[in-house]
């Protein structure tokens, strides 16, 4: 048997419940590890992020072990739950944070 | 600029030592204009300076640490930084272990 060289993407740590007033700018850190670099993905309600109409408020950054959701101009539709998975050739790994909108 | 000023982390909170009875520090580098206000949290609960934590500011980077570790103290611990322009989010996952024979 062939046995695969590396290691299955994990998420270290990713908030689970954050909040942010409308109208302020909102980011997500999130440090994992796997190699090879597990390719990355952030979702809403099964829609990959930034969707083509919102591609101008929602932006991913990624480097080698932290990849950053942030999202200007909050509104108030943007609350919901947000999935980050990640995933290569020995495994994938999936977690989600809630962010809620505060009134001023 | 995308962030406009907004906190952002330049370096994640990491965890530096972990056994049952020594001190650990989270530490982690943020920016931002103006100098953002940054709070942790476990649990929902926010943690404040005192008793067994101690958290310092030095520049850019922000340390909380904890003295006489004890196994409870494993789990998530959330590090948030405000300021009026927006705020940033990014956790850390401290596993406490008993000391190796």
């Amino acid at each position: 048997t062939q046995h695969l060289k590396g290691t299955p993407p994990k998420i270290e740590a990713l908030p689970e419940d954050i909040s942010i007033e409308k109208g302020k700018v909102l980011t997500v850190a999130c440090a994992f590890s796997g190699d090879p670099l597990p390719e990355i993905v952030w979702s809403r309600s099964g829609r990959t992020l930034p969707t083509e109409e919102e591609s101008n408020r929602f932006h991913i950054e990624t480097t080698d072990d932290l990849t950053t959701l942030i999202i200007t101009s909050v509104k108030e539709n943007d609350a919901g739950a947000y999935t980050l998975k990640l995933s290569n050739e020995l495994g994938s790994d999936t977690a989600t944070v809630n962010i809620s909108i505060r009134s001023m | 600029d995308l962030f406009g000023g907004a906190p952002r982390f330049l370096t994640r909170p990491k965890a530096f030592a972990v056994c049952v009875g020594r001190d650990a520090t989270l530490s982690c580098t943020i920016v931002g204009n103006p100098v953002p206000a940054v709070t942790w949290e476990k649990e929902k609960l926010r943690l404040t300076s005192g008793g067994r934590f101690k958290m310092v500011e030095d520049g850019d980077v922000y340390r909380l640490t904890i003295y006489d570790l004890t196994l409870e103290d494993s789990g998530q611990y959330m590090c948030r930084a405000k300021n009026p322009v927006g705020e940033a989010y990014a956790a850390v996952t401290l596993k406490v272990a008993l000391p190796a024979e």
